[in-house]
C-alpha cells in the first residue's frame, strides 16, 4: 500500500500517520468497549479521522480522486479487518482486568426452598420400589361402604373381627370412613380383571381418641398381586426388599403367622428393633421386634366375591403403617405433628430424595 | 391372654423349652408373646407369658388351648388336667373328675332357642365360700384377674383354664328358673361391679329369673351374687350364637373377659367338659354336692367340618417344598383326623378349631407349623409384567407436588375432620356437609367442605410462631353431600399470605398460571367467581380456567373475618379440583412443539373491552377468527381501566403467513376492535 498527502479544509495529516496510529489503538485495546471508541475515532461516520479524508476527496481534482480515492479505500479496508481480527482476540482472550471488570455478581438472599411433607417423600420412596417392580398406583374413596370395607373383605357384620376396628359412622351400617385401604383392594377386584400387581398409599380414619402416640386419622401403604402363581416366598423376598430399601441391606425381619380375616395364610411382617438391636428398650417394649403390619395370601373368599377363580389366580396382600415409619425416620415425638401443628420446614435445608 | 409356664409345662409332658422359648415359639405360629414376666407361684420362681390373641381361634383364650399349641409346636402331646372330685362317679365328658349328679329338677329353661347353642346348669347345696387356697388366689391374680373369694375365683380360674365362661348364682337370691331369654320386662340392671346398665328390650338377651335379671351374656348382675355366705348356687356353662354376643356388646358398650370369649366361635360340644371341670372345683374345693340333675340344652350337635385337601397345596403356597409326610406329621400334632388318598386327603380339626373350615385353613396350619422362618425371604420375586391401571390423576397429583414444592411452597396434611362453623366460613360448593354419626372426638364431628380449613390453621400457626414465609399447599380430598350421594373431590389447595397485601392474589396467580402451564395448559384464564368461601373478598375471588373449564377457585382472603385476630392477614387462597383439572388438560392434545419454517410476523392491537367481559373469551375469539393455525401468540402486554371500559395492548404473533397477509388479517380482525 502506497502512502499519500492529503489536503484537506482543515488541516494536513498523512495516511501513513492514521494507519500506524490506528493499528497501535487497535493493539492496545483491552476490551470491546475500548476497541469500539478506536473504530468510531477513524472510522466513525461523522468524525471518524478516515472518514474526513475520504470525505475530502471531493475538493480534489479527478486525477488525485483516481489517484488517492483507492488508497484511501484500502486503508479503510485494513483497518476495518484489524478491527475484526483484534475482537476476535478480545472475544475469546479477554485480559484478567478486563473480566474482573465485566464480572457479574452473586445475590446472596437464598430463594425459600419448597418441601414436601415427610408421608409425601416417604410414600415416594415406597412408591418407587412397587413401580420398579412393575406394580400400577392406585387410590380409592374416603367415604366407604360397609360393602368395600369389610363384606367384600370376608369380613360380614357381627364378624368378631370387626372388633379390630372402631369405625367411625357416617350412616351406620352402610356409610362409614375407610378403617384401611384394604378397601382399595376390594375396589380393584371388583372392576379390573387379573393379571394385576397394584400398590397404593392412602388415609384410613378410626374412632380413637387422638393423643401423643395414637391418632384417630392415619395412613397405610398397602399392596397386593393376583397372578396365575404367587407364594409366600414371593411376599417375603417383596416386603424384605421395601424394608431393605428403607433401612438399609443388613435390616432384620422376621416373620410370623397372624390373623387378618381377608388372607389365609396370614402373615406379620417384623422388624428388628432398629434402638435396640433386639435386645428390648422402650422403643419395642421390651420385645426386641418392631411391628410393621400385616401380609398373607388372598382369602378365597374375596376372589369368589369379585368373580375371580381363586382356583386359577392365587395373590398376596401385604399392609404396612407409614405414620412409624415416618415418626422414626425424621424423629417425630407427636403423631399429631404429621396433620399440622408443629410440622414446620426449614426454609433453606432439604433432604436428599434421590 | 396369660399363661403360667410352670402350668404349661404341666399340661404338657416332656416339655423342655424354657418360658422365653416357649413364647417366641407361639409368637411365630401366631400367638405373639407382648410380655415375659419373671414371678413367683406357690412359692417357687416361674414365668407369666403374655399373649396377644387376634386370631380367630375360640380356643386361644384358654390355656388349654395355648397349651395344645405348644405341644404341636414341639410334637409333644396335652394331658388333660384331672380333678378327683369328691364324691367320685363315672367320668362322663372327659374331664375326669367325674362328679356326681342328683335327682331333682334342675331349675332353668332356654326360651331363646336359637340363640343358646348349648346351655348345662345344675344346683350344688351345701357349699362353703371363703378365702381362696394361696395356689388359686395367687394363679388368677398372675393372669390378671382380681381375687374375690373362694367361688368367684374357681370360676375365674375354670373360665381361664377351658375358654368357656360361667356364671355362678347364689340360689337362695334367685326366684324361680334361671331362663335365657329376650329381654322383655327389664329397664336396668346393675353389674357385678356396681354399675349401672340401662337395658333396651330391643332384642338383648338376658339370664333372668322370675323377678330380676341375673346377667347378660357379658356380665352378671348383682341380684343373685355369690358372696361369703352363699351355701347353695346355680351353676351354668353356655355358648350362643356369637353374632347376638356381638351385638348385645355393642349396645351396652361392655366388653368382658367373658364377651370377648363368647363372640368367638366356641365349640358347643366343649360345654361338657368346661361345666364337669367347674362343677368338680367347686365340690372338691368349696365342698356340697350337687343337688339337681345336669339340664342340658343341646338342640343342634356341633360335628367339625370334614375339609378336602390336597397335600401339595402347602409348598405351592409357601413357595418350598412341603412332603405329603411332613404335612401329615404337622396336623397330627394339630390332633386333627386325616384320611389320605392318591390325590386328596380328607382331613377332620379337632371340635375346637371351629376356625378351620376350608383347604385354606389348613394349608395355614400346616405352614405355620414347619415355620415361616423356613421359607427363604431375600429374593425379590420374578413376576410377570402386568398392564398398568394406575389412574392419570395419581401422576398429575405427584407433578402438582414437585412443581409446587420446586417453587418454594410447602405442604402440609391437614384434618379431613373439621366443625361445622369453620365449613361454612370456608365451603363455597353447592353441597351440604358430612356428619360423622358416632366420633368421639367431639371437636371434629364433620368432614370438611374445603381445604382452606387447614391451611389456614397451618399458617396462623405458623405466623404465631414468628414463621414469615408462609406459602403452602395441600393435596387432599374435600366432601359434601348431593341429596343422598356422598362425594368426595381430589382438590389442591394453596394459601399465599406475603406482606406487599396488594399483590397477593396476583402472587397466587402466577404460582397457579406457572403450575397449570407447567402441566401442560395451553389455556389459563380468570373470570368473576359467582360465589366464595365467606371468609373471602367477594371484589376479589375469581373462577380458575384452564383450557377453557372452570378447575377451581383463587380469592383474596380476610382471614380475621373467621377468627377475629388478626395474626395473619392479607392472604390469598386457591383451590383447585384435580379431576376436572386431569380431564382439562387431558381434553387439549394440541403439540407445542412445530417446525418453524418463516419468521414470525409481530404486529400490535388495541382491544376496549366493557369491565367485567371476560378476556379469554374475547382472546378465544380472536384466535378463531385469525385462524388457530396461523396464531403462534396473543400476549396482553398492558391493561389500562377506562371508566366502565377496560383498554387492552395485545401482541399478535403470526406464523406461516406473508407480511403483507399477516397485516391484511391483523387489519380485518382487529378493525372493530
Amino acid at each position: 500500500m502506497g502512502f499519500y498527502l492529503i489536503q484537506s479544509k482543515h488541516q494536513m495529516t498523512t495516511a501513513k500517520n492514521i494507519q500506524e496510529q490506528a493499528l497501535a489503538e487497535i493493539a492496545a485495546a483491552a476490551d470491546i468497549a475500548g476497541l469500539e471508541q478506536v473504530r468510531v475515532k477513524y472510522l466513525g461516520r461523522k468524525d471518524g479521522e478516515l472518514n474526513r479524508l475520504l470525505r475530502s476527496l471531493k475538493d480534489m481534482t479527478e486525477a488525485e480522486r483516481r489517484k488517492r480515492g483507492p488508497v484511501l479505500q484500502n486503508l479503510r479496508a485494513h483497518l476495518e479487518q484489524a478491527l475484526d481480527q483484534r475482537r476476535a482476540e478480545l472475544a475469546t482472550t479477554t485480559s484478567d482486568a478486563a473480566l474482573l471488570k465485566l464480572a457479574a455478581p452473586l445475590d446472596f438472599q437464598l430463594p425459600k426452598i419448597g418441601h414436601l411433607h415427610p408421608l409425601t417423600e416417604t410414600i415416594r420412596m415406597i412408591n418407587d420400589h412397587f413401580l420398579r417392580l412393575g406394580y400400577s398406583l392406585m387410590e380409592g374413596p374416603e367415604i366407604e361402604t360397609d360393602e368395600f370395607c369389610f363384606r367384600r373383605l370376608n369380613v360380614p357384620p357381627d364378624h368378631p373381627a370387626r372388633d379390630m376396628h372402631d369405625t367411625i359412622y357416617i350412616e351406620e351400617p352402610k356409610y362409614l370412613l375407610r378403617t384401611h385401604t384394604s378397601s382399595i383392594e376390594a375396589r380393584v377386584l371388583e372392576k379390573y380383571k387379573p393379571p394385576f400387581k397394584v400398590a397404593y398409599p392412602g388415609r384410613t380414619y378410626r374412632n380413637e381418641k387422638a393423643s401423643k402416640t395414637n391418632h384417630f386419622i392415619f395412613h397405610q401403604y398397602q399392596g397386593f398381586v393376583v397372578l396365575k402363581e404367587a407364594s409366600l416366598k414371593d411376599l417375603f423376598g417383596t416386603i424384605t426388599g421395601l424394608f431393605r430399601k428403607m433401612y438399609g441391606p443388613k435390616v432384620v425381619i422376621r416373620f410370623r403367622n397372624k390373623y387378618y380375616p381377608e388372607v389365609e395364610p396370614g402373615v406379620g411382617p417384623d422388624m428388628q428393633c432398629f434402638n435396640c438391636a433386639g435386645k428390648g428398650c422402650a422403643v419395642c417394649k421390651n420385645v426386641g421386634w418392631i411391628e410393621m403390619g400385616g401380609a398373607g395370601i388372598i382369602h378365597p373368599n374375596l376372589l369368589w366375591m369379585a368373580g375371580i377363580d381363586p382356583k386359577k389366580w392365587r395373590g398376596f396382600a401385604f399392609g404396612l403403617g407409614l405414620d412409624r415409619w415416618v415418626m422414626a425416620k425424621y424423629h417425630i415425638q407427636d403423631i399429631r405433628t404429621l396433620l399440622g401443628g408443629d410440622l414446620a420446614y426449614q426454609y433453606y435445608q432439604h433432604e436428599s430424595n434421590l | 391372654m396369660k399363661v403360667l409356664y410352670s402350668h404349661i409345662k404341666k399340661l404338657v409332658p416332656g416339655l423342655k423349652a424354657t418360658a422365653r422359648e416357649v413364647g417366641e415359639g407361639l409368637t411365630l405360629t401366631g400367638f405373639m408373646m407382648d410380655g415375659l414376666a419373671s414371678v413367683t407361684y406357690n412359692g417357687k420362681p416361674d414365668h407369666v407369658i403374655s399373649l396377644e390373641v387376634r386370631q380367630n381361634r375360640p380356643d386361644g383364650l384358654s390355656v388349654l388351648g395355648v397349651a395344645r399349641e405348644v405341644a404341636a409346636i414341639y410334637g409333644l402331646n396335652v394331658k388333660l388336667p384331672v380333678l378327683k372330685a369328691k364324691p367320685r362317679t363315672v367320668p362322663s365328658s372327659g374331664s375326669g373328675a367325674g362328679v356326681k349328679y342328683g335327682s331333682a329338677r334342675s331349675p332353668a329353661r332356654v326360651d331363646a332357642k336359637n340363640k343358646v347353642r348349648r346351655a348345662q346348669v345344675a344346683a350344688f347345696t351345701g357349699v362353703k365360700n371363703g378365702p381362696s387356697p394361696r395356689w388359686l388366689k395367687e394363679y388368677v391374680e398372675l393372669l390378671g384377674m382380681n381375687s374375690v373369694n373362694l367361688l368367684v375365683d374357681i370360676s375365674n380360674y375354670a373360665m381361664l383354664v377351658t375358654g368357656y365362661p360361667n356364671h355362678l348364682i347364689d340360689q337362695h337370691k334367685m326366684r324361680g328358673d334361671l331362663a335365657w331369654g329376650y329381654n322383655t320386662r327389664f329397664d336396668r340392671m346393675t353389674t357385678l361391679l356396681g354399675t349401672t346398665l340401662e337395658l333396651q328390650k330391643k332384642g338383648e338377651m338376658l339370664i333372668q329369673d322370675d323377678v330380676n335379671p341375673i346377667a347378660t351374656l357379658m356380665v352378671g348382675s348383682r341380684a343373685a351374687e355369690v358372696t361369703r355366705g352363699t351355701s347353695a348356687l346355680v351353676a351354668e356353662v353356655a355358648v350362643y350364637d356369637p353374632a347376638q354376643v356381638r351385638r348385645d356388646s355393642r349396645t351396652f358398650h361392655v366388653s368382658t373377659e367373658a364377651s370377648r370369649r363368647l363372640e368367638k366361635e366356641l365349640d358347643p360340644s366343649g360345654v361338657a367338659y368346661a361345666f364337669e371341670f367347674l362343677a368338680a372345683l367347686i365340690v372338691t374345693h368349696a365342698g356340697g354336692t350337687i343337688s339337681t340333675k345336669l339340664f342340658d340344652h343341646y338342640p343342634r350337635k356341633f360335628q367339625p367340618r370334614s375339609i378336602l385337601f390336597n397335600p401339595a397345596w402347602p409348598g405351592r403356597f409357601a413357595g418350598i417344598e412341603i412332603p405329603p409326610a411332613q404335612s401329615l406329621r404337622v396336623l397330627k400334632h394339630l390332633r386333627f383326623k386325616v384320611a389320605t388318598g392318591k390325590k386328596m386327603w380328607r382331613v377332620t380339626p379337632p371340635a375346637e378349631r371351629t376356625d378351620v373350615t376350608i383347604g385354606e385353613d389348613v394349608v395355614e396350619e400346616v405352614v405355620r407349623l414347619v415355620g415361616y422362618q423356613n421359607i427363604p425371604s431375600g429374593e425379590l420375586p420374578a413376576f410377570p409384567p402386568t398392564p398398568d391401571i394406575t389412574p392419570p390423576i395419581i401422576r398429575l397429583v405427584e407433578k402438582v407436588r414437585d412443581a409446587l414444592a420446586a417453587n418454594g411452597l410447602d405442604e402440609i396434611y391437614s384434618l379431613p375432620l373439621t366443625t361445622p362453623a369453620l365449613n361454612a366460613a370456608a365451603n363455597y360448593r353447592e353441597w351440604s356437609q358430612v356428619v360423622t354419626q358416632n366420633a368421639i372426638n367431639e371437636e371434629y364431628p364433620v368432614m370438611r367442605q374445603s381445604l382452606l380449613t387447614g391451611l389456614l390453621a397451618q399458617a396462623q400457626s405458623y405466623r404465631k410462631k414468628n414463621l414469615e414465609h408462609v406459602q403452602l399447599f395441600e393435596v387432599g380430598k374435600v366432601f359434601g353431600k348431593v341429596g343422598r350421594e356422598y362425594q368426595e373431590r381430589e382438590c389442591l389447595g394453596l394459601l399465599v399470605h406475603i406482606s406487599a397485601a396488594p399483590k397477593v392474589t396476583t402472587a397466587a396467580q402466577h404460582i397457579l398460571e406457572q403450575l397449570f402451564r407447567g402441566l401442560g395448559a395451553s389455556e389459563v384464564g380468570h373470570r368473576p367467581a359467582a360465589a366464595g368461601p365467606i371468609v373471602s373478598n367477594p371484589h376479589a375471588a375469581w373462577e380458575v380456567l384452564v383450557n377453557g373449564k372452570a378447575v377451581g377457585i383463587l380469592c383474596q382472603l380476610q382471614p380475621q373475618k373467621l377468627t377475629g385476630n388478626t395474626v395473619l392477614g392479607d392472604t390469598a387462597f386457591c383451590e383447585v379440583d384435580l379431576e376436572d383439572l386431569e380431564r382439562s388438560l387431558r381434553a387439549a392434545t394440541h403439540p407445542a412443539a412445530i417446525e418453524l419454517t418463516h419468521k414470525l410476523i409481530i404486529l400490535d392491537a388495541n382491544l376496549e373491552l366493557p369491565r367485567g367481559d371476560s378476556l379469554p373469551d374475547r382472546l378465544h375469539e380472536i384466535c378463531r377468527q385469525i385462524g388457530e393455525r396461523h396464531v403462534w401468540s396473543i400476549e396482553v402486554k398492558d391493561t389500562y381501566p377506562a371508566g366502565d371500559k377496560v383498554r387492552y395492548t395485545l401482541r399478535v404473533s403470526y406464523r406461516d403467513l406473508s407480511d403483507p397477509e399477516a397485516k391484511q388479517k391483523h387489519a380485518e380482525v382487529f378493525v372493530d376492535n
